[in-house]
Formats: C-alpha cells, structure tokens, sequence
C-alpha cells in the first residue's frame, strides 16, 4: 500500500498547440492538505480534470493511492470527494433527490451527516439545485463530497464567486472534516488566505509548468519582506537573494526568498545597514511574489 | 447494471414532463372526433385511430431527435459530464443508463399515445394502421430509436464546435459511396437475397457504430468535448468500415464464384464451336447468378460481368460473336455490347435501344435490326456505330413474332396484330439499300396465334393456331399445306423438303414436300414435345418425365428409341438467349451437350455414357 493519495508523473496536456499543463510532476501524501495556486489559464483545471480521470494526458499520468486513474477512475471514485470549480449537478434536481442519488452509488454514504450539513447552512433537502446561490451550490458539493466518506477530497477553486461570510463557513467544513479523519486534500484556490492555516504544502503553477512545490511552514519561513531606510542595497554580499526589489519611501523593499538570520546578520556586517525591518510574507504575499504581475497565466 | 439503473432512473425522473406532453397528445384526437366537421369525414373511430397514429409518429420522431441530441451532447457542451465522471460509475453505466431511459421514453410516450386510441376506437385503429397495427407500432418505435442514435452523433458532432467535422463528412460519403456500391452491384444483378444480406452486414456496422459508439466516446474523450468527439468519429467510422469491410469481403466472395461453384446450370450454346455461356446460382451465393464463357473442350473459361445482363445474351448465328445486352436501370435502356468469345474484352457496340425491344444480329454480328416498342425498325451498323436504315409499321402491325436478316440489306419481320378478334400474321421487308420498308404478304388466322418457326434458310414457315399447323411461305405466307388438329406436339422442316411432326403420345407423322403423309412412325416417348431431324435420317425428340425432361433419339425409320439420355440438349429450350427474334430453328447436327439443370453434360453416342463437364469432380 502505498503512503501517497496522488503521484502525478511529467503529467501534459496540450490543446493544439498549446500547452496547458507542461511536464508537471508532484506528490501528496496521505492526510495531507496540498494547495494549488496559479493564475487564471495556468493549467489547473486541466491538471484536476486529469487528476479525476476525466481528461486523457498526452504524456504522463496520474495515480491516485497507487492505481492508474485513468484505468480505474470509477473504482477510485469511490474514495474520492469532489467539489468542482462550476457546480455541475443536474440544477432541477433537489438536493434531496441530489443525496438519494449518490447514495445508490457510494459504500460509505452517511445520509445522518449529509443531512446535518443540510441544516447547518440552512439549506432545505426539497430545494432546487438551480435555484440555490453560488455559495449555496458550493456547500451542497462540499456535504455530498465528505457524505460519501473520502480518503481525498478534490476542491477546484471552491471558494470562487463566494462571498467572505460563505468563504469562511466552506473551510471551517473542511477543516474540521479534516480533524475529524485526516482525509487528504487538494485544493486549487485563489482564496490564499483561506487555506493559510491548513495546507502543508504549496505549489505554484505559472504558465503550465510547476514552479514551486513546498512545504508551506519551510516556504513561509525562506521568505522575508525586508525594508530598508537608505539605498542602495546589495544582498548579495550576504549570500541573499531578492526575488523582487523596489523603491519604498526613501529606501527600498525586497523580498527575499532564501532568508535565515545567520545569512541577513552577514549581510548586515559587510553591508553596514542598520536600519531594517524583516517581516515574515502570508502565503498570498509569497504567491503574488513568485506568481505577480509578470508572472501570471497565459 | 445497478449503476445504469440508478442513471436511467434519474433521467427519466429528470424528463418526466414528457409524458406528461404525451398524456396531453393522447388526448387531443378524442378531442378532434368531437368536432362535427371533422367527424363528419370519417367517423369518429377513423378520426381518433388517425389522429393516434399521426400524433404517436411525429411525437416520438421529434422526442428521439431532442433527447438524442441533447443526451450526452448538452452535458458536454454544458460542462455537466463531470456530475457523472466524478461520481464511481463506468462509463458503460453512463451511457448505456441514458440510452436505457431514451429508449424508455420514446416506447412509454408512444403507448400513452397510442394504446387509449386503441381501447377505445378499436374499429379505426384495425382500419387505419392495418391489421392490429402493432407490427407498424413496432416499425415506427424502431425507427425512432434509430432516430434516437443517429440524433447522439450528429448532435455530438456539432456540438463540438470541431474542425474534426470535415473528416465526418468525408468519412460519410465514402462511406454512403462505398454502400452504395457494393449494394448496387448485386442490385445491378438481381440478387436481392445477397444484396439484403450485404445490407444486413452494413447496417449492422451502422448499429453497432450507433449503439457502441456513445459508450465509446464517454470512455475515450470523457469530459473533454473535442477529445469526445474525436473517439466518437473514431468508433463511428471504425464500426461502419468494419461492416462495408464485411460486405465488400462478402460481396468478393460471392463474385468469385467459378463455374465448378454452378448449382444449377443455365446454357446458351455456340451454333458451331466450343463455347458457351453457362449461368446460374452457385454454391452458397444465394440468388446471386453467376455467368461464364465456358469452352466445354478444355474447360478453360471467362467470368462474365452479370450487371444489368438479365439473361439478354447471344452467340451470333457464324458463332465468332457473343451480343450482351446490359440494362441501365437510371435510363432503362439496353446497351449492346459484343465481345469474342475466346476473349474478356467486352466492347460497347455503341447500340442503346430502349428496354423490352427486340433485336437480331446479322450472322456475323456485324448487323443488327431492332424493333423499338414494335413499331420503329432500325438496322445499326456495328463498324461503323451508326443507323443505316429507320423505319415506322402500320400502326396495326402488332407485336413481332420473328424478325431476322435475309441478307445483311434485307430484314424480314413477322408481326401479329393485337386485341383483334381475327388474327392476321403479316410479313414485311426492309431493304436497307433502298430504305423501302413494305409488306410482302400475310395469313389470315382462324383462331388464336401460338407460335411460329421458320426452316433454316427461312423459305418456310410453320405456324401454329390451337386446331391446325399451317405451312406457309416464308416471305408471303402464303399457305402451301394445312394440317388439322390440336394436339401436335413439335414440328419440323426436313432436309428433304418435307415435314415431320409428333401427333398426340404416340406417333411421327412423316410428310413430303408436296405434303402428302408418307409414313407415320409409333413413338414411345412419354409427353414428348420437341423434334428435330438428325443427319443421318434419325429424330431428337424430347420427352418429360415426372421429375425432368429426357432426350430421346428416335429410329427414323421404325420410331424404335436407339439412344435415351437423362437429359436435355443446351440451347434447345432458351434459358438464357430470348435476346434474340429470329425464328429460323437450325438443321442441327446430333446434339452433343446436355444439361440436367444441375450438371453439364457430354454425351458419348457410342457408349452411350455422359461425361460430366461441370461440375467436376
């Protein structure tokens, strides 16, 4: 048995001739929480929907607690709870007949919790799915994916469209799931600070390639805001790398990507500066800094 | 399975207003039968029982397009597939779930419709959909649910919004050519039996193409719209060339059926010479019939084309040339084409006549008279592929009873006048030198008309009427001998001058040339019905047993029977050569082949032993 819930090998999707998603390999152990990042048209539904079994890759593949998913993808969904970036169910079915449903189909169904998440936003099971808000259709994904039961939980982008209030309550579902069973999650999300407290570990998708795959505590703990009074202001004496630098007030603002305090104090030393202020960077920061403005999707 | 049912019950409950609109339809013709005027047509049984059948037609015919179009084909332009490839069920369950609650509705909507009608105006429904009306109830469900198929992929195909489309259309028409062709091939030759057969084997390409090929596409493109697309188009076209693969192999098959594959034989023999024609149905080929130029001495042969031939092939009377005449159904014409009988090579003679005329070559071939709907005469030249000579018959002339070259410029024509209460049998020439068509005489008949043959040069002519055999000029029929009676059963000139002819069961009366009865010989041949004059003096005559026709060869002096041969002399009974009009029958010499239908035969005259030429052992 293996210890990974996803292994994706040099996984590749093209489009003509486009490629959406180039070479992407990674890994998510069993319980833990991976978030995906990248900007619009960075390849992450591509990656999901090969991640599900839904779309053929044109070079490597996919295997989801050890076994092809393309070639097992409906045994595979058992274990597997989904919640999809566009609410794909059927919008005149209730979410009554919604649970009944999926209920024929899943060995793990717990209709008592599907209900109680039912009542806890305030969602009636005679309503129909299309005539529920955004947010609303959101929650229902959410209890029907953690109703049947899954050893992982894939969210595509689930907070998109959703206000602060609806935002909130989906990942406090999520993560107290999570307390509850240690499922495995993967999540691709603009909401970066949603996913702040829990994911451990990150990568960054830019342009079809992975260009960071982290440990979130070590991502969080190289990367620094630093501001300086005066300028200029060479880093590189201390063995620091700027990832990004510019004029802020009278000095000047970098952000470093392989800070340590050993590191900083010798630059200090040969620099001189003794004006600065080192801040640590929230996973958003780090994003917009690997991800930003130049940096984004196709 | 479990999981199709889960499926096909959640899109049934999905497009439960169906049949709510078909409660709706079944009501709307007791509604019509309410109203006067249109009761007043046709009763209101005939009424509702129509007004069931038209609106049960037209709802399941428009239910299959919609749902066959909008079944998998909106999901995935909508984006709404992935509702299913989330969850753990196969793609079969997908597909096969959808299709089951398609078909199911397009069956429940069509008995909503239909069965109150049948309840309750059971007169009507027998009078309007014929008989109980289930056998048409089953063909128009059955082609709904083709309907159903054929709406998935071609909605899938457009809804793709894929460049891919071209290659489906091309696809299609190769694939209608390819159909086609192979169909109109054994259409062309009258095999309707191969040809349902061959179509039997395409449709069910076409079927499984239909059926398998959604499920097809849901396991290959998924949620993916062009991808789907792609492995739909693959399967589609995949299945149907597996089918026309099938057929084509099936129609090679069947085309290469040689003469030893001949199970039952029909002949057109040379006059003079080594060659035949032998057609018929051969092992396993269902009615395909299959036609060879056959040299009977070395067995050696050439497949002959069957297309549009019908059985309209003759050898010419010098032998050198066999004349096929090829029907082009689009026109309905007849082509004649002329080919040697040693070689393949089939030549258009340039000739294009309309179906059903008549036609006699020159000896050679060289010539050929043809009457076109009986009254226009025309004499092709073959060399040089042009008309030498038209002429128009009175209008009373009639149906022809003969017509053959006297001379490559003269044409003889025995016509006999129609619907007249009397008879007349008028001969005419047309000289082609002078382009004069005119009538060279006729006779009268009392009586009906049953047939005419002339003596081998044409200088005579029998012709018979139900109670006498009148013996007349060949030119002007003029009458020279008449003799009564009604059971004569053949007839023939002898070399002599005189005439010879089989009286009822049992007797050849033999007559000189002025006709005076020489002699009459005992004949003990059962039901014989044919005689011909043997060189050496003796008599052929045909005999019909119970189960087939014998040949018999007669003493021609004491009617003693010297040879009896199970079978019958090819080319005495006309089983393929009616292409031709010329009445003149042949002084010919002691037969040698014969044919049992089954076999083709050699007769050995001193052994009195048949050697089998076809089949061979």
């Amino acid at each position: 048995m293996t210890d990974r819930a996803i292994q994706i090998d040099n996984l590749t999707v093209r489009y003509g001739r486009n490629t959406a998603v180039d070479n992407v390999s990674l890994n998510v152990e069993r319980g833990a929480v991976y978030a995906l990042l990248g900007r619009n048209g960075a390849g992450k539904s591509s990656l999901i929907r090969c991640l599900l079994g839904q779309q053929k890759a044109d070079a490597g593949g996919v295997r989801l607690f050890g076994d092809d998913v393309w070639q097992r993808r409906a045994a595979l969904m058992q274990r597997v709870g989904v919640v999809s970036e566009d609410s794909d169910a059927p919008p005149e079915m209730s979410v009554g007949a919604l649970a009944r449903f999926c209920r024929c189909l899943y060995a793990r169904w717990d209709q008592a919790a599907f209900e109680t998440r039912m009542q806890h936003f305030g969602i009636g099971l005679d309503d129909r799915f299309g005539t529920l808000s955004k947010g609303q259709k959101k929650q229902v994904s959410l209890a029907l994916a953690l109703a049947m039961s899954p050893d992982l939980i894939v969210l595509d982008d689930p907070t998109l469209g959703l206000d602060v209030v609806a935002r909130k309550a989906l990942f406090e579902e999520v993560i107290g799931e999570l307390a509850d069973r240690g499922i495995s999650v993967f999540v691709t999300t603009h909401d970066l600070s949603g996913i702040e407290t829990f994911a451990d570990r990150v990568g960054i998708l830019q342009r079809g390639q992975l260009v960071l795959d982290e440990d979130a505590d070590a991502l969080r703990s190289r990367f620094r805001r630093i501001r300086f009074t005066a300028q200029p202001v060479a880093l590189e004496t201390g063995g620091l790398a700027a990832t990004r630098m510019r004029s802020w007030g009278g000095g000047a603002e970098a952000i470093v990507s392989n800070y340590d305090d050993i590191a900083f104090e010798r630059f200090r030393a040969a620099s001189g500066v003794s004006a600065a202020e080192i801040e640590p960077m929230t996973l958003e920061e780090i994003f917009v800094a690997v991800a930003g403005e130049n940096g984004g999707g196709r | 399975m479990r999981h199709a049912l889960v499926i096909a019950r959640r899109e049934l409950a999905e497009k439960r207003f169906v049949a709510l609109a078909a409660a709706a339809f079944a009501v709307l013709p007791f509604l019509l039968s309410t109203i006067p005027a249109i009761r007043a047509r046709g009763g209101a049984a005939d009424v509702i029982a129509t007004g069931a059948a038209l609106l049960s037609m037209g709802f399941t015919g428009g239910l299959a397009l919609m749902l066959g179009s909008s079944m998998v084909g909106r999901d995935l332009s909508e984006g709404r597939l992935s509702f299913y490839f989330a969850r753990p069920l196969g793609t079969a369950a997908i597909w096969f779930g959808k299709v089951a609650a398609g078909l199911a509705l397009i069956a429940g909507t069509f008995l909503i419709i239909a069965v109150p009608s049948r309840i309750a105006a059971p007169a009507g429904w027998n009078h309007t959909w014929g008989g109980t009306g289930w056998k048409l109830a089953l063909i128009i469900v059955g082609a709904s649910c083709l309907l159903f198929f054929l709406a998935h992929v071609i909605g899938s195909f457009i809804r793709s919004r894929s460049a891919w489309i071209a290659v489906d259309f091309a696809a299609f028409c190769l694939a209608a050519f390819g159909g086609y062709f192979l169909l109109r091939e054994l259409f062309e030759t009258a095999a309707i039996q191969a040809m349902t057969a061959a179509a039997v084997m395409i449709g069910s390409g076409v079927v499984v193409a239909l059926i398998g090929g959604g499920a097809w596409q849901l396991e290959r493109g998924r949620t993916d719209r062009k991808r789907s697309h792609f492995a739909l188009s693959q399967f589609v076209w995949t299945a149907i060339a597996g089918g026309l693969v099938l057929a084509a192999g099936f129609v090679a098959w069947i085309a290469s059926a040689r003469p030893n594959d001949l199970t039952e034989i029909r002949v057109e023999p040379q006059r003079q010479g080594p060659w035949l024609v032998v057609a018929g149905k051969a092992r396993g080929r269902l009615d395909y019939m299959a036609a060879f130029v056959y040299n009977s001495e070395t067995g050696g042969y050439k497949r002959l084309p069957v297309h549009g031939l019908y059985g309209q092939l003759m050898f010419t009377r010098d032998g050198n040339a066999l004349l096929l005449g090829r029907h082009d159904r689009r026109t309905n014409t007849i082509e004649v084409f002329r080919r040697e009988p040693g070689s393949g090579d089939e030549v258009s003679t340039g000739l294009t006549l309309p179906a059903y005329s008549e036609m006699t070559p020159t000896d050679d071939g060289s010539r050929i008279v043809s009457a076109e709907r009986g009254r226009i005469v025309n004499v092709y030249d073959v060399a040089q592929r042009r008309s030498l000579v038209s002429a128009r018959l009175p209008e009373n002339a009639g149906y022809t009873a003969g017509m053959y070259f006297v001379t490559p410029s003269l044409v003889r024509l025995y016509k006999i006048n129609r619907d007249a209460p009397v008879k007349v049998l008028r001969v005419f020439e047309l000289d082609v030198a002078s382009r004069a068509l005119r009538q060279t005489g006729q006779l009268v008949l009392e009586g009906k008309y049953l047939g005419l043959v002339a003596s081998d040069d044409g200088s005579r002519v029998f012709v018979r009427t139900p109670d006498a055999l009148i013996v007349a000029d060949g030119r002007t029929a003029a009458p020279q001998m008449t003799i009564s009676g009604s059971t004569f059963r053949g007839a023939t000139f002898l070399r002599d001058g005189g005439t010879a002819l089989i009286r009822g069961d049992h007797a050849i009366e033999i007559r000189d040339a002025a006709g005076a009865l020489t002699r009459t010989l005992p004949l003990s041949v059962p039901n014989a019905w044919s005689l011909r004059e043997t060189p050496d003096g003796n008599f052929v005559t045909i005999g019909q047993g119970p189960d087939s026709s014998h040949t018999y060869v007669v003493d021609g002096k004491s009617g003693a029977v010297v040879q009896h041969i199970p079978a019958l002399p090819v080319g005495w009974r006309g089983d393929l050569g009616w292409f031709g009009h010329d009445p003149r029958r042949a002084t010919a010499a002691l037969p040698a082949l014969f044919t049992d239908d089954k076999r083709l035969l050699r007769w050995n005259y001193a052994t009195k032993q048949a050697e089998v030429l076809l089949p061979r052992g």
